[in-house]
């Protein structure tokens, strides 16, 4: 027989106020089963927890309801209380009367009436709760960071920080990302690999990072803490732990190819490394174009080698990691220029994007910094920047803004200033947004000490006439149309998700939006966290990020890294789905519903081992208890413990006054 | 192929170099595209800005004389070619714009028809090889600028001709007559259309830039598609000339007439000569 104590709290006046407190205690009291029911000032303070402890063990009770504030806000101070006084700490429910009653009415009669149906509500469900255990679950004191752009480079540094081993992902051949390609930074102008290629070698010399590269993420199983990651290393043809980089086979190699690090605008060997600067310094062979690899001939740089360390027959291998959590930081890519007919993208030789700009003016690129067009090597005296190509564009690209091209055309609108001194630069633009610190300052200099000209419109076309290239838009703020001859033009063309990550995030079991970008928690209050525990976010792979945010986010995963491998094991609450497997029927509803991917079929055998049936079986280390899969059940045997049908009936029945 | 032939307004009065030299093609080719019958005005260019709903209804009329006939559409006029796919695509969805439809009209249309240019019959469903077993004369030498006019490619969703930037159908018609098709970039730049008489000199300045840009790029005739385009580039040249100083004599040719000229018809029958910019000097001087 239940022995339910009933405490009815006065919260202050917040409660009392609306609610006669007193009255409600005693209907209460009436209630079959209930032995004890009162009434105090202030249930939370120590005092009042203390009539809730003594209460326990005098009346020897067997379930508790408090009736005060929202659960969110007391439920773990009385829980503890409860199992301070050696009860099951899930056998307290709290009645919320100050949020749902007092707070949002003001008629005492009918405030007290809805409180005392509240909480005879949550009588008749603590009277059938079972009590539950909280869920321990092993941690594997390990992380994988996926994207070694800055983002990653920097949350593995910070991981590592920490005395956690990290193993760092990256798909291409060095790490570095985007960032080792850009010539200065804004709002500092300071060199970017000046400051990124320390980062590179720093956590290339931890001994807690295992840098991985040309290796993609192949699989994910396994939940928070215990992952199993499986690991595609992609066939290098050069084995780099007995390569020293020293470079004489790409000297040697006879194949030359666009380089896509200079993006196309320079050249590189069939092996080669992308940038001197690369980490590892260790060349890849690019099987598409090697004459060895594709036609059976050269073979040169084998020969060569002085570590015979190159081998044609070199294949994937698949790797198999245990894992205790992981940040994803996989980035962007421009969007592909062939969208844009009307700027002559791919037609006319000097409309560049902005970051073959980078490579035109950066020191280390395929000019050595002298800046010249890619037509005739002319140095532009007039360049156009248009920018939001394939951004804000609803109607035909994407409606978000790349957040970054108004910083950097305004950056590159310098540089080019810095080279040509009599240059002239015009910067077509919707609007300037330049809300980060120093931003704003940043363009006014642009446009005040290096003379850029905004002009607010769009750009309709561009096309060659002779030797220049003519662009047409409008001047919305002078209502006319404008036409500029330019030596080059420059499009800021969108950030997009890079290719692939669709996939990478079905692997993972992770969220993305309409566009690929991957979705947060919570937008505002778990910005760094996916939707899947101990998986986490940085960078542009949520959103265009401009380096700041993403260094700040990269340190702000690795926190949540750390905080979650600090502790050898997990603990969470007991609230998680159970399957009664007498009858289940193993129709998957449930499973195709699960959006955590935590329930999975589960052989039955008999004593010779023989297959009798499959029934669904909840990981509780991945159920988050939503309670998703209940309804899905056809023969209602899966069950949310906590939130039982039986449970929620009870409550519902009480409130219609049925029991 | 089952079409038939919607002129539109244009072609029966402005235009007539381009409905006969239409007609005289077609019927050269054995296509069986007769006239519709019982077609409307499609709204032109003044009823869409004015009455959206009566821009919609009017071409709607044209669709279902099409569906008594059982034919599918083709047109020359890029104008009534837009209204006739609006009007297509609005009966085609369910909602406020087609219930407002149905009441004006007084019934439902469907509107499940083809409504094609000619130039997409002749490339797509015709065939470059076809059309060159019936060519007895190669336009060789002659180097033609194909312009194409904006309305014909966009809005790209409605239109789905070509590609709004650079479209080839005509080039590709063009070049099989054996004459040169030039790479320019203003195949799909305004020409200053209605502004022709409201604002003359907006229509020069527009159509001085595409005959300068031809030029250049060495043309020595252009090939059009629509109606407009002509009256402004051929019936304006002069008017141009005149303003600017400048002496282009580029004949303004409709593809239709290059297409006939090239199956050896009669230059009168293909209208010819009726254009205002005399065609015949430079044809003679290729030897056509």
């Amino acid at each position: 027989m239940a022995r339910i104590g009933v405490f009815v709290c006065w919260c202050g006046s917040n409660i009392a106020e609306t609610v006669d407190v007193a009255k409600a205690a005693e209907v209460i009291a009436k209630i079959p089963g209930v032995v004890l029911s009162v009434d105090y000032k202030y249930m939370c303070s120590d005092p009042g927890q203390e009539i809730v402890k003594q209460a326990i063990k005098e009346h020897n009770l067997t379930g508790v309801v408090v009736a005060s504030c929202s659960p969110r806000m007391h439920e773990k101070t009385f829980r503890k209380a409860a199992a301070d006084a050696g009860m099951n700490p899930y056998m307290l429910e709290m009645a919320n009367i100050r949020e749902q009653c007092s707070w949002v009415h003001d008629n005492k009669k009918d405030g007290t009436q809805k409180s005392i149906d509240l909480i005879r509500m949550m009588v008749e469900k603590v009277k059938r709760n079972k009590p539950l255990q909280n869920i321990k679950i092993p941690v594997t004191r390990k992380a994988l960071v996926i994207g070694g752009g800055v983002t990653g480079i920097q949350a593995a540094l910070d991981i590592a920080a920490g005395g956690v081993p990290v193993i760092l992902l990256e798909k291409d051949m060095s790490i570095g990302g985007h960032m080792s390609k850009l010539d200065e930074t804004f709002p500092t102008l300071d060199c970017s690999q000046c400051i990124l290629t320390p980062k590179m070698v720093e956590v290339a010399q931890n001994p807690l990072v295992t840098i991985m590269t040309y290796s993609e993420l192949e699989k994910l199983e396994g939940f928070i803490g215990n992952f199993k990651a499986t690991i595609r290393k992609k066939a290098r043809y050069v084995d780099i732990d007995k390569c020293t980089g020293c470079g004489t086979c790409w000297q040697k190699c006879p194949v030359k190819v666009p380089s896509e690090f200079e993006q196309g605008l320079g050249v590189r060997k069939a092996i080669y490394i992308p940038f001197p600067q690369a980490v590892p310094s260790r060349p890849r062979i690019d099987a598409e174009n090697c004459l060895k690899l594709k036609e059976g001939r050269c073979g040169i740089c084998a020969k060569i080698c002085p570590t015979q360390c190159i081998s044609y027959e070199d294949k994937d291998v698949l790797i198999e990691e245990e894992i205790g959590a992981i940040v994803v930081a996989t980035g962007y890519q421009l969007m592909p220029t062939s969208a844009f007919g009307e700027y002559g993208y791919g037609k006319y030789k000097d409309v560049v994007t902005s970051l073959q700009f980078e490579r035109m003016v950066c020191a280390s690129g395929p000019t050595l910094g002298d800046f010249q067009r890619p037509s005739d090597g002319k140095k532009p005296k007039t360049v156009v920047f248009v920018k939001c190509v394939g951004s804000r564009d609803p109607a035909h690209y994407y409606s978000y803004c790349s957040k970054i091209c108004c910083m950097y055309t305004a950056k590159q609108t310098m540089l080019f200033r810095h080279k040509v001194h009599d240059g002239n630069a015009y910067v077509f633009y919707i609007d300037i947004r330049s809300n980060g610190k120093n931003y704003e300052e940043f363009v006014r200099r642009a446009q005040e000490e290096d003379g850029a000209q905004y002009i607010r419109g769009r750009v309709s076309a561009v096309y060659q006439d002779g030797e220049d290239l003519v662009v047409e838009g409008a001047d919305t703020l002078t209502n006319s149309q404008v036409k500029i001859r330019a030596d080059l033009v420059v499009l800021a063309t969108a950030m997009e998700p890079p290719k692939g990550i669709k996939e990478l995030a079905q692997k993972l079991g992770i969220g993305y939006d309409q566009f690929g970008w991957l979705t947060e928690a919570h937008p505002k209050l778990r910005p760094v966290e996916s939707a899947t525990a101990g998986i986490f976010l940085a960078g542009c792979a949520l959103s265009p990020r401009d380096i700041p945010d993403s260094v700040s986010e990269a340190s702000g995963a690795a926190a949540k890294v750390l905080g979650l491998v600090s502790k050898d094991e997990l603990e969470k609450e007991g609230v998680v789905a159970k399957v009664r497997e007498f009858s289940c029927t193993g129709c998957q509803n449930c499973i195709r519903v699960c959006p955590y991917t935590a329930i999975s079929l589960k052989d039955i055998r008999d004593r010779a081992g023989n297959l009798i049936r499959q029934v669904a079986e909840v990981n509780p280390g991945l159920c988050t208890g939503c309670g998703t899969c209940t309804p899905s059940c056809p023969s209602r045997s899966i069950d949310l413990q906590g939130f039982t049908d039986d449970e929620l009936y009870a409550e519902i029945n009480a409130m219609a006054e049925l029991i | 192929m089952n079409y038939a032939y919607y002129p539109g307004c244009s072609l029966e009065s402005t235009s007539p170099d381009f409905n006969e030299s239409t007609k005289a093609i077609v019927d050269f080719l054995g296509l069986g595209i007769g006239e519709l019958p019982d077609w409307v005005c499609c709204g032109a260019s003044s009823l869409h800005p004015s009455d959206k709903l009566m821009s919609l209804a009017l071409p709607s009329l044209t669709l279902e004389s099409a569906n008594k006939e059982q034919k599918d559409i083709m047109v020359q006029c890029p104008a009534c070619y837009a209204h006739l796919r609006e009007a297509q695509e609005a009966l085609s969805h369910e909602g406020h714009e087609k219930d407002d439809l149905v009441q004006v009209i007084g019934r439902d249309v469907p509107a499940k028809m083809k409504i094609k240019h000619l130039s997409e019959i002749l490339l797509n469903e015709v065939g470059i090889p076809a059309l060159q077993e019936k060519m007895v004369k190669k336009l060789e030498g002659i180097k033609i600028a194909s312009y194409y006019g904006c309305v014909i490619v966009r809005p790209k969703k409605l239109m789905k001709y070509d590609d709004p930037e650079n479209p080839m159908v005509m080039d590709q018609l063009v070049s099989a007559t054996g004459a040169q098709s030039i790479d320019w970039p203003f195949k799909t730049k305004c020409c200053g259309a209605g502004y022709s008489i409201s604002k003359t000199e907006v229509t020069l300045d527009l159509t001085y830039e595409i005959l300068s840009q031809a030029k250049k790029n060495g043309a020595e005739a252009i090939s059009v598609l629509c109606p407009l385009c002509h009256i402004n580039l051929d019936l304006r040249q002069k008017a141009i000339e005149q303003r600017y100083g400048e002496k282009f004599n580029l004949p303004i040719f409709y593809y239709t007439q290059l297409l006939g000229l090239s199956f050896g018809l009669d230059p009168k029958k293909l209208a010819l000569d009726r254009l205002f910019v005399n065609p015949f000097p430079l044809l003679k001087s290729k030897g056509i």
